[in-house]
Order: C-alpha cells, then sequence, then structure tokens
C-alpha cells in the first residue's frame, strides 16, 4: 500500500468505520511507515481536541416549547383568520350601519306623520311603556337638535 | 439514554395520538443532544438556544411529519441539520464564533487563570475551524464526534451514499487538522492535509 492510499484510510482507521480486510492492509503499512503513524496519531490528537469542546446547558424547558408553541400556533391562527374577520367585521358594521341608519332615516320621514296608535304597536312590540316610545324619542331628538340644514332634519351623523 | 430506537419511535407515535407526555419523554431525552448538536454547528449559543428550542416546536406542533419508516433519532436529527442549514443561510452567523467565556462546563474544577485562557482560546479555534467547513463537512463532523454517530447513520440522516460521507469526513478532518496544526504537540503538518485538498 502507498502512503497516499494509507492516508485516505487514516480517518475511517481512527473512527472504527474501516472494513477488515482494508484495516489490515493498513495496520500493515502503518507498521513499517512512520509518516504515516505520524499522521495518525497528529490526527488522533485533531480530533481528541475538537471533541473536548464543552457542551451547553439548555437555557429552555419544556414549558418554553409549550409556550413558543402557543404563541406560534397563535400567530398562525390570525393570520389565517384575519380575511375572514376582517369580512365578517364590515359585514357587520355594514348591516349595523343600514339598520339602525335606516330606522333613523325612517323615523325622521314619519316623525311628522305616525299616529299614536303606530306608536303604541312598536312600544308594545318592543315591550316598552308609553313614555319610552321609540319613534317619539327619536322624534322629540331630532327636534331638540339645532337644525342647519332644512329639510334634512339634523339628522346627518346619526348612526 | 436507556431507551432502545424503538421505544423513541413508540414515543412519537403515542405524542401523535396526543399523549403530551410521550412529548415530554422525547423532550427529556434528546434536549441536550439537540442543544449542542446545534451549538456545535452554529458555534454561537443564542443561536443554538434558539434553533433548538425551534426544532422541539416544529416536532410539538406537526408531530405527523414523523412516519415510522426511520428511526427517530434519524429523522429527530434531519430536522435539526435543516434547522441549522436554514439559520446558516437567515443570518449569516457561521462566521459568528463565541468570543468570550466560551467554556460552559470546564472539565478542570478549579483551572488556573492561564488554563482557563488556553482553554477558552482553544474552544475559539476549534469553533473557528469548525465554522471554516461547508456546512456539509460540518454537520457530518459533528454528528461523528459529538453525537456518536456512525458513518451509516450519518448518510441516512444527510440522506447520502456511504462513499461520499466517508469522503466528506476525510476533506473535513483534514481540514481541521491542518487549521488547529499548531495546538497539536508535536505537529509539523506532515504532507498529509496535501492529500485532503486533491
Ligand atoms: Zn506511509
Amino acid at each position: 500500500m502507498e502512503c497516499r492510499a494509507a492516508k485516505r484510510l487514516i480517518p475511517a482507521f481512527l473512527d472504527g468505520e474501516l472494513g477488515p480486510d482494508k484495516e489490515e492492509l493498513l495496520s500493515g503499512h502503518l507498521a513499517s511507515c512512520c509518516s504515516c503513524r505520524a499522521e495518525m496519531v497528529a490526527l488522533k490528537r485533531t480530533m481528541d481536541i475538537v471533541g473536548a469542546c464543552p457542551d451547553l446547558e439548555p437555557a429552555f424547558t419544556l414549558a418554553d416549547i409549550r409556550a413558543r408553541a402557543a404563541e406560534r400556533q397563535t400567530q398562525r391562527g390570525w393570520f389565517l383568520l384575519a380575511p375572514r374577520w376582517a369580512t365578517a367585521l364590515g359585514v357587520a358594521v355594514a348591516i349595523f350601519v343600514g339598520t339602525v341608519g335606516g330606522i333613523g332615516l325612517q323615523a325622521v320621514h314619519q316623525s311628522s306623520t305616525h299616529s299614536p296608535a303606530v306608536s303604541r304597536a312598536v312600544s308594545d312590540i318592543l315591550g316598552l311603556g308609553a313614555s319610552d316610545d321609540p319613534l317619539a324619542n327619536l322624534t322629540v331628538a331630532s327636534a331638540s337638535e339645532p337644525s342647519t340644514t332644512p329639510g334634512n332634519g339634523g339628522t346627518e351623523g346619526r348612526p | 439514554m436507556s431507551l432502545s430506537p424503538n421505544a423513541d419511535a413508540q414515543l412519537m407515535l403515542t405524542f401523535q395520538r396526543g399523549d403530551e407526555s410521550a412529548f415530554a419523554a422525547l423532550f427529556e431525552r434528546y434536549c441536550t443532544r439537540v442543544l449542542n448538536t446545534a451549538y456545535h454547528f452554529l458555534g454561537d449559543k443564542d443561536a443554538a438556544q434558539d434553533v433548538a428550542q425551534d426544532v422541539f416546536v416544529k416536532i410539538y406542533t406537526s408531530p405527523k411529519a414523523y412516519r415510522p419508516d426511520a428511526p427517530f433519532s434519524t429523522w429527530l436529527y434531519r430536522v435539526i441539520a435543516n434547522a441549522c442549514f436554514d439559520e446558516l443561510r437567515k443570518c449569516k452567523r457561521s462566521s459568528i464564533i463565541v468570543p468570550e467565556e466560551t467554556a460552559e462546563s470546564v472539565p478542570d474544577p478549579a483551572p488556573s487563570p492561564e488554563a482557563q485562557a488556553e482553554s477558552n482560546e482553544l474552544a475559539r479555534e476549534v469553533r473557528a475551524a469548525l465554522a471554516s467547513l461547508p456546512e456539509n463537512q460540518r454537520i457530518a463532523v459533528v454528528l461523528q464526534r459529538y453525537e456518536g454517530l456512525s458513518y451509516r447513520q450519518i448518510a441516512d440522516v444527510l440522506n447520502m451514499r456511504l462513499p461520499a460521507v466517508e469522503s466528506l469526513l476525510f476533506r473535513a478532518k483534514h481540514t481541521l487538522r491542518a487549521r488547529l496544526s499548531s495546538y497539536v504537540e508535536g505537529d509539523d503538518l506532515t504532507p498529509a492535509a496535501e492529500v485532503a485538498t486533491e
């Protein structure tokens, strides 16, 4: 065996990874070649130095892993839900504005025409007393506000 | 370390069915190894602590990623290796070498200041030498030297053929040998290193 081939086998030899045939060949060469023996010793020392590098102790616990996992899942959850939530919120706001605004406008339009009978019927349905007449209250409120625009009844900006 | 590889796989499968205590057992068993694989690869304490936690978080949140066709430890080292490669690419931390108080656990219980300084310097040099290796060579050395994996196991982790792993380790060890020659007693760097460069 030539030195070049022998040196190629030295790392695996030191790691106990050479098959018996190659190991026998290399052993024969090492017995008679001091250059390859020196190489083997130097590599062994080098890898001993590398292996002696100190270990770290974990600075985290199982609880930290669970907390980090929960955090990641929450982030992922928000990320996935964000578009749906935004849509849902937009729809809800639109319905609210539409409904309440609609009632308000309707009340203004009807304020001069709705009869006490209608008012009472609405109050009955909503389970309110006569003094809690919602339509009457709306009418009173709109009437008491300063009207800046004729015909608008001062209801601009109300929900 | 008293559990068999089969027991690890069994624990992982138990965790896949929702038993958290199985995850706790795996964490207990592999925590230090995951951390130190990352540490010896990255050479940076904070990055290693972070990557190790991320590895466990990945396992915790995606347990189904493990399939029992490979030993649990093979799969785990693959997850660690990928996390380390990602970290290198993300932060270019390959050049970060722990600059001070490297020795967390010094073998000598009461080292002299000189011995301590020498040990720190040597540890820094070893990290610098490891950091100079290409990532595949580096992970192969870490798995072999620090984790005690066989060449066959390393081949499985890295999804390589056995001769490729032999070649990786040969080149890696000769680079380390050349870089650390001044710390090796009586080493005048014989021509062996030339072989590695061919
Ligand atoms: Zn020779």
